[in-house]
């Protein structure tokens, strides 16, 4: 009689440790969480500079012109001796074509561009004149005042956008120069000049 | 006095009392599911130029040479639009099977949870699928999240522990500045 009545009580505590062991490993159904990372990229710096190696620049022909400077009286002695003022530099008519001092200033439009990623989204571009004479013989024509400009910036040296590394986000810029032809003498190529713009990020 | 028991009861009683014991040792302790534990701070690892194609931090890419009309008059020459070389090889990165969550739980407890994962990238300026530079919130690195599957692997002899990690994709053609780009990844996970 206790044998039954102890089975009787092993075998009920059995089958509650049963139920109480499958109910533990059954997971909550359901059960929901959430969380936040905050997450910290790092790029790097990068610039790049795009310009042209070689530019030649074809100056038109300047239209040939005949200048009728007037009527002239010149008193001439029976020696054959002129007297009287001919062409001076004062009296001499403008043509079509004139330079002040001989000199033009040359504006190139688009002959640099900068993109990439900077700590400020700066570029400092600058330029720097190596040989200033393009020269045909003794023929020679002199490059003075070279700046660089990105429309709103104009200098030696400039601070300009870096708008990222796409090619869409490119800031372009030019140069600006004046040429002095005053010692030019020969139609022709003259070569020999050369500028390096350099770029850096700021 | 002592009253002899029938050994048959004696032995019914112990066998049913180390049956009891045993059974009372197998009754886990603890029924609660594991934990979930969520990194706080994820820092990438940096990205390097080389990721893009490049081998240096500054390019010089030289266009062929311009022949274009000039005036004597002072004035703006006309040059054509630049041709831009490329120069990088890709503007998109990627930072592979990076760890956001873990769950820990007693594998002879808690049988191992079937997982669904959602994740919601924002940058600190409140762009969806960005991150935005520190100090200019418009220049933003595109972000898209892949969360990877749930990963399980036994830690010890009790305890069981799953990672959740995701692929970033990352496209750094609309940043404008270097330097550190913030964003939160926002995490849902539920668990069956």
């Amino acid at each position: 009689m206790l044998f039954f009545k102890s089975l009787r009580r092993a075998a009920a505590i059995a089958l509650v440790t049963v139920l109480a062991a499958n109910t533990a490993f059954a997971t909550v159904s359901g059960q929901s969480s959430s969380g936040k990372a905050k997450v910290t990229a790092n790029i790097p710096e990068f610039i790049v500079l795009h310009y042209y190696s070689t530019l030649t620049l074809n100056f038109d022909t300047p239209t040939s012109e005949a200048l009728d400077e007037g009527d002239k009286d010149f008193n001439v002695s029976w020696k054959g001796e002129a007297s009287g003022e001919g062409l001076t530099t004062a009296n001499l008519m403008d043509a079509k074509l004139e330079l002040s001092s001989g000199k033009t200033t040359v504006n190139l439009g688009k002959v640099w561009a900068v993109r990439g990623f900077s700590r400020e989204g700066l570029a400092e571009v600058s330029i720097t004149v190596g040989n200033n004479t393009l020269a045909n013989g003794n023929s020679k024509i002199v490059m003075s005042n070279v700046r660089v400009t990105d429309g709103s910036s104009t200098g030696t040296s400039i601070r300009t956008n870096l708008g990222g590394i796409a090619k869409s986000s490119a800031t372009f810029g030019g140069v600006l120069m004046e040429l002095d032809f005053s010692k030019t003498s020969r139609s022709g190529s003259h070569s020999g000049g050369e500028y390096t713009i350099t770029a850096a990020t700021i | 006095m002592a009253i002899p028991q029938p050994l048959s009861a004696i032995s019914v009683r112990g066998i049913a009392s180390i049956l009891l014991l045993v059974m009372l040792l197998a009754i886990p302790g603890e029924t609660q599911a594991g934990s979930f534990f969520f990194k706080r701070r994820v820092n990438l690892p940096n990205a390097e130029l080389y990721e893009m194609g490049l081998s240096g931090e500054g390019v010089s890419v030289a266009l062929a040479p311009l022949e274009t009309d000039a005036s004597w008059d002072d004035g703006t020459l006309i040059t054509p639009d630049m041709p831009l070389d490329q120069v990088y090889s890709t503007g998109r990165i990627q930072r592979r099977d990076v760890l956001l969550w873990y769950y820990t739980y007693n594998h002879k407890s808690e049988k191992q949870p079937v997982f669904n994962v959602r994740y919601r990238v924002l940058s600190k300026s409140g762009v969806e699928n960005a991150f935005s530079h520190q100090k200019d919130s418009g220049s933003l690195i595109l972000a898209n999240i892949t969360g990877k599957p749930v990963e399980c692997e036994k830690k010890n002899k009790n305890k069981s522990r799953c990672f959740g990690r995701a692929d970033l994709d990352l496209d750094i053609t609309g940043a404008r500045k270097s330097g550190k780009y913030f964003g939160t990844i926002e995490i849902t996970i539920t668990s069956y």
